[in-house]
């Protein structure tokens, strides 16, 4: 196989990845282990899809993946923040919870037949630079490119914004973060919750881009 | 001695946590069967028959639980040492590899010495898999919760790679399709069936084995030793007990443990190891559900034998589940992640009650300072 063509399916496979990485580096700079994500990654591609199969809108459906895992985060938000339980016992928890309820939900759904999938187009004068081109900017789904996008943005919210401050503060020293007024509790549910809506976003973009469909 | 009693009642009521905790799951469960259009009573009375219905069911029971025991008997000894063992899969997959391979080539032995030594073989190609991990942890700080999962995908392309190269079944060589699997083993080399079902002798071993960690654990210095590291390192260090050699003993026997059960699912089970790219296709997700049956029973050994028998039910279950009210069988993944959850959460009353009991003990404002101090947002987190 041309090994360009391979790369270039690398880049756009890695993106899931990317997500669910994404939102699991903020889980845990707030504090919080979510060893979960495959959980709320599956039951984002199932909530995808199958919301894209009845209303015939993708782009709904990631909204709904986002919606759906960051629900299912909040269980173990709740277990490892205000119970403060085990949180890897917790994580694996989610990662059984997850992938039973797509699982049956998800029953059927591998016979809906096609969706319309999230567009695919190259960049303009990117996609022209040699060898660079064709893996990193032609034909790949625009979550490909958003992707690009979110990596340095979020970098640049963690390690340069006040907000992003406090998300350290949160996770490295909570005490301090606590008496400085800012609230450990709230932040740790809100990161947890984002993780979820990120490790959504990866379930929705295999779904309805990589490899598009549901399998039980 | 009222006091007393309200002590010992307090216990009980912690043992009876995970029946609580089961009893919630199954009432969520039966809200999701509800929404699905099918009757709880019927799901969970169809369960009940395709676990436990008959001489066959209850075998069956039984031997999807032996891989779960086995497994549960490593996590309660890791966990009681305070390491983290997710690699359960990769160790039992290494272990049945190591197992197989002395059962397709076999020293001129009887049959028995050969499996004997195939279980030990077993044995240790968990325990090299499960060391690794611990000799990290110990000496490099490598956190160990990463290192195990990532020594499962390792494992799986090992087994990939030797099912579909050097290990495949000769026969198929022959054919088109080529299946990732191995020769099957000889008869003599099976493990003995113990009634005309599908019951093999895997099941005795691994009570006994229980039997032998609780004293283990319990009752030998080795297990002191394990315990006092996992329950307070510090203190550990300062009596003298070798700390980083305890950590790699404990993610050691933990993960010869799921070796073991690796092999015993091969030689008493599928006779073959077969792959379907993925841990499992052979473990069935065994080297998983072994932490979860170990945590149901509070991580103790002897507490893990009937956990076990409860999620060997519960996966068994499922099956006839799925054909009589036609439910997914999935909904027991789903059912086993709740009886996590409500395990887990549990846990927090134990603890209260625990700290209640030790105010009693300790001196009245004393007791309120300890409890102020622990109140502080939890940090559990390793040196990132």
């Amino acid at each position: 196989m041309d090994p360009i063509i391979i790369l270039q399916a690398g880049v756009a496979t890695g993106t899931v990845l990317l997500f669910a990485t994404i939102g699991e580096i903020l889980t845990e700079r707030s504090g919080v282990l979510n060893l979960g994500v495959e959980g709320m990654m599956l039951i984002g591609a199932m909530s995808a899809f199958s919301t894209a199969v009845s209303t015939g809108n993708p782009w709904l459906g990631l909204l709904v993946a986002m919606l759906a895992a960051g629900l299912l985060s909040q269980v173990h938000a709740f277990i490892s923040i205000h119970l403060q339980a085990d949180q890897v016992v917790s994580g694996l928890a989610l990662t059984f919870l997850g992938t039973g309820i797509s699982l049956v939900l998800g029953e059927g759904l591998s016979k809906a037949g096609t969706i319309s999938l999230l567009p695919r187009f190259s960049i303009p004068l990117l996609s022209q630079t040699p060898l660079l081109g064709p893996i990193f900017f032609t034909e790949q789904s625009v979550m490909v490119y958003l992707g690009y996008l979110l990596t340095p943005l979020v970098w640049y919210y963690i390690n340069r914004t006040r907000p992003g401050l406090h998300l350290r503060a949160v996770g490295e020293h909570p005490a301090a973060a606590d008496s400085l007024g800012i609230s450990v509790y709230r932040l740790r549910y809100f990161y947890v919750f984002i993780g979820g809506v990120f490790a959504g976003l990866a379930g929705g973009t295999i779904s309805l881009a990589i490899s598009p469909g549901w399998f039980s | 001695m009222p006091g007393l009693s309200k002590t010992r009642l307090s216990q009980l009521l912690d043992a009876a946590l995970p029946v609580f905790a089961v009893a919630a799951a199954l009432a969520v469960g039966a809200v999701m069967l509800l929404f699905l259009g099918v009757s709880p009573l019927e799901a969970y009375g169809a369960l009940w028959d395709g676990a436990f219905g008959n001489a066959n069911a209850l075998a069956e029971t039984l031997v999807k639980a032996t891989p779960l025991l086995l497994v549960g008997l490593g996590i309660c000894i890791a966990f009681r040492g305070d390491v983290i063992n997710i690699g359960g899969e990769g160790q039992m997959v290494v272990g049945a590899i190591l197992a197989i391979l002395l059962g397709l080539n076999p020293p001129e032995w009887p049959g028995w010495m050969v499996i004997t030594a195939a279980l030990l073989a077993g044995f240790l190609g968990g325990a090299i898999w499960g060391a690794i991990p611990g000799f990290l942890k110990a000496y490099f700080g490598v956190n160990e919760i990463l290192s195990t999962i990532m020594m499962n995908a390792i494992a799986v392309q090992l087994m990939n790679f030797l099912l579909r190269g050097p290990m495949i079944d000769p026969a198929q060589l022959e054919v088109a399709s080529k299946i990732p699997q191995t020769a099957r083993l000889a008869d003599v080399f099976r493990l003995p069936r113990l009634v005309p079902t599908r019951l093999h002798l895997g099941a005795a071993i691994a009570v006994v084995l229980a039997v032998l960690v609780y004293i283990l654990l319990w009752r030998t210095t080795m297990g002191y030793r394990i315990r006092a590291v996992g329950q307070n390192p510090h203190a550990s260090r300062y009596a003298g007990i070798n700390v980083k050699k305890n950590v790699v003993l404990a993610l050691l026997l933990s993960g010869a443990f799921a070796g073991l059960a690796g092999a015993i699912q091969i030689y008493g089970v599928n006779y073959r190891m077969i792959t379907d790219g993925s841990a499992t296709g052979f473990t069935g997700s065994a080297g998983f559900n072994g932490i979860v049956a170990a945590l149901f029973g509070q991580l103790h050994p002897l507490g893990t034998i009937p956990a076990s028998v409860f999620f060997g039910a519960l996966l068994v279950g499922a099956n006839k589940m799925q054909r009589m009210v036609q439910v997914p069988s999935a909904l027991i993944t789903a059912l086993n992640g709740l009886v996590v959850v409500f395990v887990v959460s549990s846990e927090v009353w134990r603890r209260r009650r625990q700290r209640r009991r030790l105010s009693a003990a300790v001196s009245a404002p004393e007791a309120a300072d300890a409890r102020e101090t622990q109140a502080t947002p939890m940090d559990r987190e390793t040196s990132s």
